[in-house]
């Protein structure tokens, strides 16, 4: 086990070095630099801009920019700077990362807390009511758009004043009691984290309608029935249990997707997080901030893999990684 | 069945308890008197009297679609920052008024200009300090010079501050008295030196001496490091959500009985990344100000003012403009290739085709239909609501589809295979590529009538919106491209003198031909003439006067077709008082150290 721990983080320094060479290159590819903008405001001088092109060492061709990024990040783990904000990419980067961790959670906890008791509720009540009403919402979860979704949030969250419309923290968050606080913040999170879990939570709700239902098929499961035991005992300690396996491996997938998923809901949302700091580098084309965002995402991407292979290990006792 | 339904209860009842800690709590607000101020320091000697009177405490919230990438004055260039900096924390030796359009007086309450126009002095108030109690004197205003100007750093003061080729002194005579000395006169010198922003020598004269400097004051700094000498000063900052600004104690300016100013408490910038969360977040009462509405939104707007308790105000037309041009640069590409096809440069360059264009294009129907009637048509390069420098008799080419099919005819562009294009004699298609940034909706409709009116013509132009960053490239790197749709933000102050890179052939801005060695034709070459005596000119009323003759050869010679002039509507809530919203940035949050909330539960912060 841990070799293959070892093996599996050790294969991030291909991948990464691979994902940052192609992020570079299309980053140097896009037209224009984090200059561009600067050279439409008419008080500004073509000198200075060439001034500051030489100072960010961007008049320099990609390859050697590239190449002295990767020799910083190898000798020194030095990520660079942000052009824009003149600090280590890190720094910028570490305060939005806590919050697109926090959102991802949320929208986790959404997700899985409402599919499963749904999924088994419907695998039980097969073609009943309550099975029909729990498909509805589930298609009606995997076919909104989460950008209209969001903005028709939004729009709720103004009509009727019942959640603050976006952000993460009132305005005067800062004058509450700790636990205040905490009530404020989660009152913030419950708009983004239900828009991003909705979709997650109609698949995994179908999953676990259709592990169920082939579980509760198996002979296993017609023998606790036959000897008379108790129905809720059947399916919450026999079937249940089995049925659950599969999605407890998906559960680390899910952690990675709705990490990378997230930026569109923190846009539109006004969450703090990664995603819209990603973008503002990605328009403003600050590269180093860019490639660190790429890097923090590939890392976060693989470690929620890897996380879902741990528990597939911890659920299922057959399977072994040696 | 009946064991099934008992649990599936139990399911739902989880479900519930799921739902019933995604509904948090609701924020209150307490309903509290408002106390009275208390002032703990003594009012500056110098202190400016403002004749305004109103109520401490409260706190006014704006939004901000951008973090600020820096709090350091000098190396601020771009709005995101300089918008919470320049003005709210920072200011200069003078101040502008918006509402009124003329300089006043900032840190330095009187000034002088020698005869021959090369020596400015200027007396700085006496009794000023910084926000930490510091005093502000002579010193702190040459350091700033010193960092502002300095080649190495990123500003752009330097571009400004400079005049017969060589960049203004700055030189302290005693603790109160600063000589500016120029090589040449710069006529707008005490209106444009307001854009200097005075820095603490204290706080920060250590690091420009190590190197360091163009790392000072990130975003990261502790609020309290951070010494200025606006109205306000840093309380903190959340990345991502919000930038808190709060009363600086020390701030140099009184009301009318003499109390300190500013009157709020705080002044809050929450930052919002989506145009419709902004909109929406003004609408639900969460912020004070929306600045400005989207034209298409002003009627949603004003459907819900009353309800929401906020007005929807005309600021009148924009002093920005949108206009279009024709590439007339000669050049070639470092392959040898010419960046504008021969005999489209040839057709570009000729005035009359120029001119056609300017008939062919309805602004009438344009401000009708995409603006509805929210603008006028626009003409010329300064916008009537520049109070100095509008000139309205700049001659006009307006919509007239005969006119210019007659120029055309004349040009000897006619369409021989009647496939409804004009041809050259030589039998090229009389067509053109136009682009805008795509990220600009009215813009993109723009284009689309301007096209199709130009259609009407016999010109057939290909309408390609591109994203900004590659519109910029072509614009300024390669200058690869036929005609461009944009449009041109006005500086603060509207001052003519700061639009040299504009005018004369030799800017990075002169769009239609940047960069020239020397002009290419005389009407450039008479422009260059003009904006060198402008800007030698002190006097306004002479420097209009240069400059209306600039704007008649635009006119004339139709460089730039103007196409529209769009109006501006900003929301304000109705608690909001002492507001003079001015149709120049800030249009409303100008006078910010003036404006207080009329609302009973404001309170004062303890001091």
């Amino acid at each position: 086990m841990r070799t293959y721990l070892l093996r599996r983080v050790l294969s991030l320094v291909p991948l990464l070095l691979g994902v940052t060479f192609l992020a570079f290159l299309l980053i140097y590819l896009a037209p224009g630099d984090f200059l561009s903008q600067m050279a439409e405001n008419p008080m500004i001088s073509a000198e200075t801009i060439e001034r500051m092109r030489s100072n960010f060492g961007l008049d320099r061709p990609w390859y050697v920019q590239y190449g002295l990024w990767l020799k910083n990040v190898f000798f020194h783990l030095d990520f660079g700077e942000s052009f824009a904000f003149r600090q280590p990419v890190f720094q910028v980067i570490a305060p939005r990362l806590g919050n697109t961790l926090i959102l991802a959670l949320a929208a986790a906890v959404v997700a899985w807390g409402l599919a499963i008791p749904l999924g088994i509720l419907s695998a039980v009540k097969q073609y009943k009511w309550q099975d029909k009403a729990a498909s509805f919402f589930a298609f009606l979860g995997l076919s909104i758009p989460e950008i209209f979704f969001a903005l028709l949030m939004m729009y709720m969250a103004a009509k009727t004043g019942w959640f603050p419309v976006g952000g993460m923290r009132s305005i005067d968050h800062d004058e509450m009691q700790w636990g205040t606080q905490l009530l404020d913040i989660l009152h913030h999170l419950v708009l983004p984290a239900l828009v991003l879990g909705t979709v997650p939570m109609a698949a995994r709700m179908r999953q676990m309608r259709a592990n169920l239902l082939d579980v509760l098929r198996l002979d296993y499961v017609t023998t606790a029935r036959a000897k008379g035991l108790d129905e809720d005992v059947v399916v919450w300690k026999h079937a249940v249990r089995n049925a659950i396996n599969p999605l407890i491996t998906l559960f680390g997938f899910t952690l990675a997707t709705l990490l990378s998923g997230s930026f569109i809901v923190e846009i539109v949302m006004g969450w703090p997080g990664l995603g819209s700091l990603t973008l503002e580098a990605l328009l403003k084309q600050d590269l180093y901030l860019v490639m660190g965002s790429v890097v923090i995402a590939a890392t976060m991407l693989v470690l929620g893999n890897l996380i879902a292979d741990v528990l597939l290990v911890l659920a299922d006792p057959r399977i072994k990684y040696d | 069945m009946r064991k099934g339904r008992r649990w599936s209860g139990s399911a739902l009842a989880l479900v519930a308890v799921g739902l019933g800690l995604l509904v948090g709590p609701g924020c209150g607000r307490k309903e509290s008197a408002r106390p009275s101020f208390v002032d703990p320091h003594p009012i500056p000697a110098g202190a400016n009297k403002r004749a305004i009177e109103g109520k401490h405490g409260g706190r006014f919230v704006f939004v901000t679609i951008g973090d600020p990438k820096t709090f350091n004055p000098p190396l601020a260039n771009e709005v995101s920052s300089t918008d919470i900096i320049n003005g709210p924390m920072f200011v200069g030796l003078t101040a502008y008024n918006n509402a009124d359009q003329r300089t006043e007086p900032g840190l330095a309450e009187s000034w002088e200009a020698s005869p021959d126009g090369l020596t400015y002095t200027f007396k700085l108030r006496p009794g000023l300090r910084w926000s930490d109690g510091a005093t502000l004197d002579a010193d702190d205003v040459v350091f700033t010079a010193k960092v502002s100007l300095d080649p190495a750093l990123p500003g752009a003061t330097r571009d400004i501050f400079q005049s017969g080729g060589k960049v203004w002194e700055f030189v302290k005579v005693d603790s109160l008295t600063i000589q500016v000395k120029l090589a040449a006169p710069f006529g707008p010198l005490v209106d444009v030196i307001g854009s200097m922003y005075i820095v603490p020598e204290h706080r920060l004269a250590a690091s420009y001496a190590d190197g360091t400097f163009a790392s000072m004051w990130g975003t990261d700094t502790p609020p309290a490091d951070i010494v200025c000498n606006g109205p306000f000063r840093l309380k903190g900052f959340v990345p991502g959500e919000k930038c808190v600004l709060e009363r600086n104690p020390h701030y140099w300016e009184v009301d009318q009985n003499g109390l300190r100013l500013p009157y709020l408490d705080e002044y809050v910038f929450l930052i919002v990344k989506d145009l419709n969360t902004m909109a929406l977040k003004f609408q639900a009462g969460e912020t004070d100000l929306i600045d400005p509405i989207v034209l298409d939104q002003v009627p949603l707007f004003e459907d819900e003012a009353e309800k929401s308790g906020y007005q929807v105000v005309d600021l009148g037309l924009d002093l920005a403009t949108d206009f279009m041009w024709l590439n007339q640069n000669p050049g070639k590409d470092p392959t040898g290739k010419p960046y504008v096809e021969p005999y489209k440069l040839a057709l570009f360059r000729d005035v009359r085709f120029r001119r056609a264009i300017s008939h062919g294009v309805n602004r009438e129907g344009i401000v009708k239909s995409v603006l509805q009637g929210r603008g006028v048509p626009l003409y010329e390069p300064y916008t009537r609501t520049n109070k100095a420098f509008w000139n309205p008799n700049v001659p006009k080419f307006p919509y007239d589809p005969e006119k210019a099919k007659a120029l055309l005819d004349e040009m000897g562009l006619v369409d021989k295979n009647r496939d409804g294009v004009r041809e050259t004699p030589a039998g090229k298609p009389v067509e053109f590529t136009l682009h805008t940034n795509s990220e600009n909706n009215l813009r993109k409709s723009f284009g689309t009538v301007i096209s199709e009116d130009l259609g009407k013509i016999g010109i057939r132009v290909n309408f390609v919106p591109l994203e900004f960053n590659t519109l910029i490239t072509r614009l300024r790197a390669d200058y690869r491209y036929d005609a461009i749709l944009l449009g041109l933000a006005s500086s603060t102050p509207p001052e003519a003198a700061l639009s040299g890179n504009v005018y004369r052939s030799s800017g990075i801005t002169h769009n239609w031909n940047p960069r020239q060695k020397t002009p290419s034709t005389p009407a450039e070459a008479e422009i260059d003439r003009l904006m060198d005596q402008l800007i030698a000119e002190s006097d306004i009323a002479k420097r209009k006067e240069y400059f209306d003759r600039v704007q008649e050869i635009m006119g004339e010679e139709q460089f730039s077709i103007y196409i529209v002039n769009r109006k501006l509507y900003v929301g304000l809530r109705d608690y909001v008082r002492n507001a003079r919203p001015s149709v120049i940035r800030q249009h409303v949050t100008w006078n910010i150290q003036e404006i207080w909330v009329d609302k009973a539960d404001a309170k004062v912060a303890a001091r």
